[in-house]
């Protein structure tokens, strides 16, 4: 047997070690924020199954100003699309359809949604149309999971951003359902802070300056690092933190749970002043809590 | 008359020469006195004949002259009637005087009237001692002596040796096929000259002893010649394009750190692999649709990780056979071209090795004769990247080594020669890539976290034997026993497993049924048992920009199985005119892994118009079975269809003048049934997982311009003008291929200046690959990673890619070894060569990723 999808696996491996070694770009880090951006889209359930296929979903997004953005500071537009053709083409539809590229009307977000419903729209607004393209099942309930796709349009004028959530749409009830990692404690240069999603902001009462760097530690309860399976086998999740901040560097832009910890170190400081942190906690598999924004107090150069 | 004895008082001398031991040689001297006496004696006896008074040989003188006195009586006619002594001088010159004296003749004495008389005369015979003898010539001396090559020890034959003194030749010989000769000198004293060719003179002083024996070893320097002696004896071509690349010839080619198997790089219709990848791209062909063979046996991995070293070491290397396209039916299974390690056997001529250590690795390598009909070697290379990266790896990188990247390989090869018509090989190789990592932190894609471990092995052992029945018919065989391990993974949940086990078969049968037909025949057998394991993204095929891990589809499977594939072929040669060949041949594949025969016709034609020049053209069939990920059960589409090649050559060979060549082919292949991703597959369970529907053209054109100037300047001028286009679905847009490299130009120059140095150059120009823009960008929640929007496929180019590199080889030559060492600097422009695009976290802006910087390699080999 030749291994030619070894040789891949190989490829892939080592460009991943290459990129780990290479010198970096001078990039702006993906941790800090400068303009508007989405930091997460929280979906309440996690997974859907018939019978329980109602879904709410919100985003996380922050101004350029690295406050939360609220009614009014952006525009923004929901769709929903049950049968995507995958990441390689953005998670495009597999139809344009209305009926299969549903669009919410702007500014309202998805909140308790049928998406099965809608998904079984589609199917018949396909079939009625002259029949179903490849890509699409003909029938759900051959579909052990189907990922259904919310995409997310938001802008500021200034900056646009897309982001999309991924739903799995089960045959049956998953043993085990899906949960968002949950944040025991937030902690700020030693200090625990109160838990904030995105709510008004909290005064951490640390200072960044060139004599400290500013730790910044997100610890996850136990349990958020659920069992699961999939065609694989049995899996425990892996929650991973990501840091956000609108001043400084961090020296890791994510840290893995339950204890995740990174500093923040006082560098590409211009003037002195507010900053804003958040942190983010994912399964990765769907799952995301946030928290933040947490103020601190920036030492000018 | 009466007797009268006259007395006459006569001393005479007589002396005794010594040039003869055994004679004497007697000489009068005058008369001293005459004793008065009646009648009156006239004319005294004159002496007439001296006789030499003759002593024993040895005899001692007690001086230089010995006198004795005698008295002598002289008839009237002159002669001695009686001797009586006189004064003697002793024994043993009394007796010789008194012989020698009794020989003596004299004219008579006479009376005044003129009558002869008796007389009696006293003579004094005076004996010299003989002059002492000449010494004797002195005895011979024997010079035994072996004339070597100075840091190899190859002995040199038929080399005239002579010894010579005051320009005369005192004695010639020639050395024998172990470089031995002997001389016998009359002479102590005297110059050896030994004349070889392609040799540095021998001309040295030699002093003996007389009749000494000597047994001297003679170190002969090489030296690059400017002529060399070249032996038209070209086996049948079977391929349109087949470039033998000598390792000898490329071990010193400038950006090859001394891998001959980097050196297939540099020839024409090979696209330019990035710097990171060992790809080998043959006519516009995906790498997967190439393979490189080592003696027949399909080696999974040619390049250590990524192309830093080949797998199989060049020690036992004799040449590489390079076939970009249409090759014979021994081979199969593939739609794009092979590569062919020829392997040689272990020196016979006496116990020989090297050590090697470069900025990668260190390696060492033993071989010669075991007995008269055995040779064996073996050869040991080991990377020592991880002794130096974590030295120079920052403290706060990503990524930690609990293992660091190493590699290496090893060859054991033995060779039985029982007689001129049978030899037997046994091959043991194999190659070893391992290494873990440890991600401190979650990386770009978070998914990628934990540890990552990459061991790549794979072990063979093969057995060949060739038999020469008669003249026209001969058989060669092998069987080989494989193991390969790939174990791929990166924390817990991502992981690539494969364990198999091989048996490669091959035997081939030769006869010259007539002098102008040649039939060849054999088959070629694979089995593989294999143990997957695997939970992996679903691999991009070529033409499918990739996106990050997370976000896409995995399989994942766990099984074990066999996949059998036997072939058989055949191949005509008529030669119906002097000069034409014409081969057509056929393959005839089964792939139990698709449960499927396919049959490939083929065609070569080779015609040599008039000396020097070589018309040829080539057309075949060249179907290649999925890989095995694609048809495998639960994974892939079992009834998949093998994919197709049509290709078509045609080009000319033409000698331009002695030791340049210029070779221009032409070429075209049509691709079909290309298995391709079916994207539904990801939502529609119903659908196929891959489908034949791809298709493909490739065309374009190779030069090549190979020159060689006697032993001194060789390089070679390489281009390649091509184009390769995909079409991934029925109704798709054609695209161009990844590796889609329109022009291709590589120069390559070496020259040997002396014995001791070489310089080399290689320049390449390289048009850039295609990629595919990015538009745009999507936010992925869940694993919080940013998922690029692509416009159309390899639409936009990477920038032309060309790199100068120089290197410089110092030989130190002892008598029984030498010490090379090379400096081969890489890119000495320092030019940023683009290799891709570095994107920010959101593809909101790039920068240019680029290639090796300037990079000096330096090396050192001892050989003897």
């Amino acid at each position: 047997m030749r291994a030619r999808s070894g040789a891949t696996a190989r490829a892939a491996a080592a460009m991943a070690v290459a990129a780990a070694l290479a010198c970096a770009a001078s990039f702006t880090p993906r941790s800090v924020i400068e303009n508007l951006r989405v930091l997460a889209l929280v979906a309440s359930p996690l997974e859907l199954w018939p019978g329980h296929s109602s879904v709410t979903l919100s985003a996380r997004t922050v101004l350029a100003s690295g406050l939360p953005a609220a009614a009014g500071d952006v525009q923004e537009q929901w769709s929903f699309c049950p049968f995507s053709v995958g990441a390689s083409v953005g998670y495009a539809c597999a139809s344009t359809l209305p009926a299969c590229d549903y669009r919410f009307p702007p500014g309202a977000a998805p909140a308790g949604f049928d998406a099965l419903a809608q998904a079984q729209a589609c199917l018949a607004a396909l079939g009625a149309s002259g029949g179903l393209p490849p890509t699409v099942p003909p029938d759900l309930s051959a579909v052990a999971r189907l990922d259904l796709v919310f995409r997310y349009a938001v802008t500021d004028g200034a900056t646009a951003r897309e982001a999309v959530q991924i739903v799995p749409l089960y045959r049956t009830a998953p043993a085990v359902p899906n949960l968002p990692p949950a944040i025991q404690q937030v902690r700020i240069c030693g200090a625990a802070v109160a838990a904030n999603d995105f709510g008004p902001a909290v005064d951490s009462g640390c200072t960044l300056s060139s004599a400290a760097d500013l730790e910044v530690e997100v610890i996850l309860t136990p349990d958020s690092a659920q069992p699961y399976a999939d065609a694989s086998g049995a899996h425990v999740e892996a929650p991973v933190v990501s840091f956000y901040t609108t001043a400084g560097r961090f020296d890791y832009d994510r840290a893995s749970g339950p204890d995740a910890k990174v500093k923040l170190e006082y560098k590409e400081i211009s003037r002195g002043g507010d900053a804003w942190l958040y942190a983010v906690a994912r399964d990765l598999r769907g799952g995301e809590t946030v928290a933040g924004p947490y103020r601190i107090t920036v030492a000018g150069p | 008359m009466p007797t009268t004895r006259l007395a006459a008082a006569l001393i005479a001398g007589a002396a005794l020469l010594a040039a003869a031991p055994s004679s004497g040689v007697a000489r009068a001297e005058e008369p001293a006195r005459a004793p008065p006496a009646e009648p009156v004696l006239a004319a005294p006896p004159v002496l007439k004949k001296l006789v030499p008074a003759e002593v024993p040989p040895g005899t001692v003188f007690p001086a230089p002259e010995v006198t004795v006195v005698l008295e002598l009586d002289l008839s009237a006619a002159g002669a001695v009637e009686a001797v009586r002594l006189v004064q003697g001088a002793g024994e043993p010159f009394d007796a010789a005087a008194m012989a020698a004296a009794r020989r003596l003749e004299f004219e008579p004495g006479r009376l005044a009237g003129g009558e002869p008389v008796p007389v009696t005369i006293t003579f004094r015979l005076t004996i010299t001692a003989p002059p002492p003898a000449p010494p004797p010539p002195p005895p011979p001396v024997r010079l035994s002596g072996r004339l070597l090559e100075r840091g190899t020890r190859t002995p040199l034959p038929a080399v005239p040796v002579a010894a010579q003194a005051g320009g005369e030749t005192l004695a010639r010989a020639t050395s024998g096929d172990d470089g031995r000769f002997v001389l016998e000198v009359p002479a102590a004293s005297f110059r050896l000259v030994a004349v070889a060719p392609g040799h540095a003179r021998l001309d040295l002083p030699v002093e003996a002893r007389p009749g000494e024996e000597r047994d001297e070893t003679y170190y002969l320097d090489a030296e690059p010649s400017e002529y060399t002696a070249v032996v038209e004896g070209e086996r049948v071509r079977r391929e349109i394009t087949r470039q033998v690349i000598p390792a000898e010839e490329v071990a010193q080619v400038a950006g090859t750190q001394g891998d001959t198997v980097k050196a297939v790089l540099n020839m024409p219709g090979v696209a330019r692999p990035p710097f990171i990848g060992g790809q080998l791209v043959l006519r516009g062909s995906s790498p997967g649709d190439s393979a490189v063979f080592v003696e027949g046996v399909q080696v999974p991995l040619i390049y250590h990780f990524g192309g830093l070293r080949s797998t199989f070491a060049p020690r036992f290397l004799e040449a590489l056979e390079f076939v970009p396209g249409n090759f014979a039916p021994d081979y199969g299974r593939l739609t794009g071209g092979i590569v062919q390690v020829k392997v040689r056997d272990p020196k016979t001529d006496m116990l020989r090795g090297e050590a090697d250590l470069n900025l990668f690795d260190a390696g060492v390598a033993v071989e010669g004769p075991l007995s008269k009909r055995w040779s064996a070697g073996a050869a040991f290379r080991r990377s020592w990247i991880d002794a130096i990266l974590p030295a120079v790896l920052p403290k706060d990188s990503a990524l930690s080594f609990s293992s660091a990247p190493r590699f290496y390989d090893y060859q054991f090869l033995a060779t039985w020669k029982p007689d001129d018509r049978d030899k037997a090989r046994f091959l043991f190789f194999g190659s070893q890539d391992k290494l873990v990592a440890l991600f401190n932190r979650p990386a770009g894609d978070p998914t990628i976290t934990g540890t990552l471990q990459d061991k790549m092995a794979f072990h063979e052992l093969q057995g060949a034997w060739s038999h020469v029945f008669s003249p026209a018919l001969r058989h060669d065989g092998s069987l080989s026993l494989g193991l390969q391990g790939f174990d791929v993974s990166v924390g817990p949940d991502l992981f690539f497993n494969l364990q198999s086990r091989r048996i490669d078969g091959r035997s081939t049968w030769s006869w010259q049924a007539l002098p102008w037909l040649e039939a060849r025949g054999g088959i070629d057998f694979q089995y593989a048992w294999y143990d997957i394991r695997l939970n992996v993204p679903r691999q991009p095929q070529e033409g499918t920009p990739g996106t990050p891990v997370s976000t896409q589809p995995r399989v994942a499977t766990s099984q074990t199985g066999s996949l059998v594939s036997p072939a058989a072929f055949v191949e005509l040669r008529f030669a119906p005119a002097e000069g034409l060949d014409l081969l057509p041949s056929l393959r005839a594949d089964y792939a139990s892994a698709i449960g499927r025969w396919s049959f490939d016709p083929r065609f070569l034609a080779r015609w040599r118009v008039r000396p020097g020049t070589v018309l040829k053209a080539a057309a075949g069939l060249y179907q290649q079975p999925p890989d095995p990920g694609e048809s495998a059960r639960d994974i892939g589409t079992p009834g998949l269809l093998p994919q197709r090649s049509v290709q078509l050559s045609a080009g000319v060979e033409q000698e331009l003048r002695e030791g340049v060549r210029l070779e221009v082919t032409g070429f075209h292949k049509e691709l079909s049934r290309q298995v391709v991703q079916n994207p539904a597959a990801d939502l529609n369970p119903g659908a196929a997982a891959y489908l034949n529907e791809g298709r493909g053209r490739i065309y374009g054109a190779e030069l090549l311009l190979r020159a060689r100037f006697g032993e001194r300047i060789f390089g070679w001028l390489a281009y390649t003008y091509q184009r390769s286009f995909r079409t991934d679905h029925p109704g798709a847009a054609e695209r161009r291929f990844d590796y889609d490299q329109p022009h291709i130009l590589t120069a390559v120059a070496t020259w040997k200046a002396s014995a001791r140095w070489s310089f080399g150059g290689r320049f390449r120009l390289v048009s850039g690959n295609p990629y595919t823009p990015v538009t745009g960008a999507v936010y992925y929640a869940p694993t919080d990673v940013w998922v690029p929007l692509r416009g159309a496929v390899n639409t936009d180019r990477l920038e032309t890619f060309y790199a100068l590199d120089l290197r410089a080889d110092r030989t130190w030559i002892f008598d029984r070894w030498r010490l090379s060492a090379y400096l081969d600097v890489q890119n000495v422009t320092n030019h940023g060569n683009q290799e891709g695009w570095q994107y920010k976290f959101d593809y909101s802006d790039r920068t240019k990723l680029t290639g090796l910087p300037i990079l000096p390699i330096l090396g050192l080999k001892g050989e003897w």
